[in-house]
């Protein structure tokens, strides 16, 4: 047995120490690329087939990375709807999407960058589901 | 028996360095007071912190009752008792209270009444009965040494090692010491004991049983105090001293090699400890240490009546946790201003609509801009109250815990027992902080993530101080050191200035604010504080889980550092 002297800081405990930064950083990576996006299991919109056939896209869930352009039409009932530029794969897109009464609190206006959570309703609307910003 | 067998210690590892101790064998037996004497920086304490395991000899061996204390298992903590120089108990505390505590650390399985007994009888023998409900800082300095040598005689060990406990003292007070240390190597219940007392005052030399004279790092002489002064060809012993300056400690090594075996056989024959030194029978049934809990329970409930106690540290904490929440809030006694949006409709002229955007960044960067400061004013102020936390707990008592490492305590049960107590502190500081600025500037966003992150930041600094702390030679440099790491905590966060991504990338990982100013303002996503904060910063925000994990790994990894530095042996 060693005795006090010999009881100084050893080299198992710096390799601990170095494991958990690595470890840190690795972590950080993960929850960096899991934790950004809190849509991540959701599929992204094809723009594409969205605007030539929508009627078969729906009842599925999409997300979509837009910014908030004009506010179209406003029903107490229904919401309100948006016209959001998109910028997709195509080009340039303006899709409908209409925000209803349950996400009112989040006061939307012109220029704000959003992650829309979309289901694609009757007639092709895009009805929001849950939004994040940024 | 106590025997160093040929210790020879360099001061590095470099064959050339010199010799602390050079080929040092001496013995010491059971029952017997020895006094380790010599000139400053000739190797008393050396040799003291050689004994103790401190210090590594280079060759040679210590042995301990014929075991080789290097290969056949160390003394433990029980056996041994160490009292340094100065004297080391808390001033608050009061002597019964000090030496209950050391007891509660040092032996387990000891109920309350044998406890108090023990306590009572121990008291008795070192005189301060009628001092036990008095406070450690009123007690002079033999009173101090006394208290001291009280508390390492706790688990009663069979090497009792003081290093220059009649040091500024009185002759008086000297005298009555060095009688205490006789009557302590005599008996304790059949436990007799080694006392080795390292001093360069030959006050009561008569009441030493062996005294071992150290010449530059070599034995000049190892004998019985009466032969002392003739060895020495001294009329007296005090002008022994004298003497030794008249030659090398090489030169006395070698004189001693060549007559010294006389006073050694004379010291061997005439001593009865010599002749009983073996161990009695209630030894090998050494007290075990109390377990981790055990001791994490000690310290935490004496780390609360050490604070209650110091009426500058209530205050000082009370100002904090108070009066930071204040500097907050007077950037927006009146909460903050209305925020006019964006038209929606399409149905404004270019010239108007260039207006709104015209006004709508005045706006970002008025109201944007308070808010943002607002949360790293909270941020900074409480980083500060982190580095306050943290600098100096380990710091500021690093002696005393090092007595009380040796002693058995583990740094596992200290460590958390100060985590613990800095949690419930930080939680004061950081709910305080968000609650109140919330109430009274009408502060947006979630305030639950809000004061986890605040926690987390406070949290974070208290963590990476106390790491410093721990790491510190002093409580001065601890100090320095952690208010220079909240002071980069403003400028390399990014919220006031955009740090250029090179600075940012490689900054960044160790800013706490950052991370906490981020997700702070990730916290205000749904209200429109949050697009005005964006329009005015060009850092950019790391997402909310991210800024969670980091500040958790700060904390983290900032608590095993502090791990790692509270093993580390610290004696000066």
């Amino acid at each position: 047995m060693a005795r006090r002297a010999s009881s100084k800081i050893r080299p198992l405990w710096i390799a601990c120490i170095v494991g958990a930064l690595v470890l840190a950083v690795i972590g950080g990576i993960v929850v960096q690329n899991q934790g950004g996006d809190a849509f991540r299991t959701v599929p992204e919109l094809d723009i594409g087939e969205y605007l030539s056939n929508a009627n078969s896209l729906r009842g599925n869930n999409y997300k979509v990375k837009g910014v908030i352009s004009q506010s179209l039409l406003y029903s107490r009932e229904t919401g309100r709807l948006y016209s959001v530029e998109v910028n997709g794969s195509g080009g340039d897109n303006v899709l409908p999407v209409l925000v209803p009464p349950e996400l009112s609190y989040l006061n939307l206006q012109k220029g704000q960058h959003y992650t829309f959570l979309l289901e694609v309703g009757d007639a092709g609307i895009l009805l929001a589901r849950k939004m994040q910003k940024g | 028996m106590l025997s160093l067998e040929a210790i020879s210690l360099q001061a590095s590892e470099d064959e050339e360095s010199p010799y602390l101790l050079h080929d040092v064998s001496v013995r010491m037996c059971r029952g017997e007071l020895v006094a380790v004497v010599g000139p400053s920086g000739c190797g008393k304490s050396t040799l003291l912190k050689t004994i103790t395991g401190l210090l590594e000899p280079t060759a040679g061996i210590v042995r301990w009752d014929g075991r080789d204390l290097a290969t056949e298992g160390d003394l433990l903590p029980s056996e041994l008792g160490y009292v340094p120089q100065f004297s080391l108990a808390y001033d608050s505390l009061t002597v019964r209270e000090s030496v209950d505590d050391a007891f509660r650390l040092r032996i387990a399985g000891i109920d309350d009444d044998e406890r108090e007994d023990r306590i009572d009888a121990l008291l008795e023998t070192t005189g301060l009965t009628e001092l036990a409900d008095r406070p450690v800082r009123v007690l002079s300095g033999g009173q101090r040494r006394r208290l001291a040598l009280t508390i390492e005689t706790v688990s009663s060990p069979s090497l009792l090692l003081c290093d220059e406990v009649t040091s500024g003292l009185d002759p008086g007070s000297a005298q009555e010491i060095v009688s205490l240390l006789h009557e302590l190597s005599r008996a304790d219940g059949g436990r007799r004991r080694v006392v080795v007392n390292v001093t360069h005052s030959l006050i009561g030399l008569e009441l030493y049983d062996r005294v071992i004279v150290l010449s530059a790092g070599r034995i000049a002489y190892q004998g019985s105090p009466q032969h002392l002064a003739h060895y020495f060809r001294a009329d007296h012993a005090d002008a022994v001293y004298t003497r030794l300056a008249t030659r090398s400690g090489e030169e006395w090594d070698t004189s001693w090699r060549k007559h010294g075996s006389f006073f050694e056989d004379s010291l061997s024959s005439g001593s009865e400890a010599t002749e009983n030194d073996h161990p009695s029978e209630t030894e090998g049934d050494e007290p075990l240490t109390p377990g981790l809990a055990a001791q994490f329970a000690v310290l935490f409930a004496r780390r609360i009546r050490l604070f209650v106690r110091e009426r500058s540290q209530v205050g000082l904490q009370a100002a904090l946790i108070l009066g930071f929440p204040c500097l907050v809030v007077i950037f927006a006694l009146k909460g903050l201003p209305g925020i006019r949006n964006l038209s929606l409709d399409n149905d404004l002229s270019v010239i108007d609509q260039l207006r709104e955007s015209a006004g709508y960044l005045v706006q970002a960067f008025d109201v944007g801009g308070l808010v943002s400061g607002l949360l790293l004013f909270q941020i900074i102020l409480l980083a500060l109250m982190g580095s306050n936390n943290g600098a100096l707990e380990i710091a500021g008592e690093r002696a005393l815990f090092e007595r009380e490492k040796l002693a058995g305590l583990s740094p596992v049960s200290y460590l958390a027992s100060k985590a613990v107590f800095l949690g419930l502190l930080i939680t004061a500081q950081a709910v305080w902080m968000v609650l109140f600025v919330h109430g009274i500037c009408r502060f947006p966003g979630d305030i639950v993530g809000q004061v986890m992150l605040l926690w987390l930041a406070d949290a974070a600094l208290t963590a990476v101080c106390l790491a410093f702390s721990s790491f510190a030679r002093t409580p001065a440099q601890a100090s320095l050191i952690s208010i220079y790491f909240v002071g980069f905590q403003l400028p390399l966060s990014g919220a006031v200035l955009a740090l250029p991504d090179s600075v940012a990338r490689l900054t960044r990982p160790f800013i706490a604010a950052y991370w906490s100013w981020a997700g702070g303002i990730l916290t205000m996503r749904d209200t429109r504080f949050y697009d005005l904060i964006l329009k005015i910063t060009k850092t950019e925000l790391a997402a909310l889980p991210v800024c969670f994990w980091v500040l958790l790994a700060h904390v983290v990894i900032g608590t095993c550092v502090a791990y790692l530095g509270c093993r580390r042996s610290v004696w000066d």
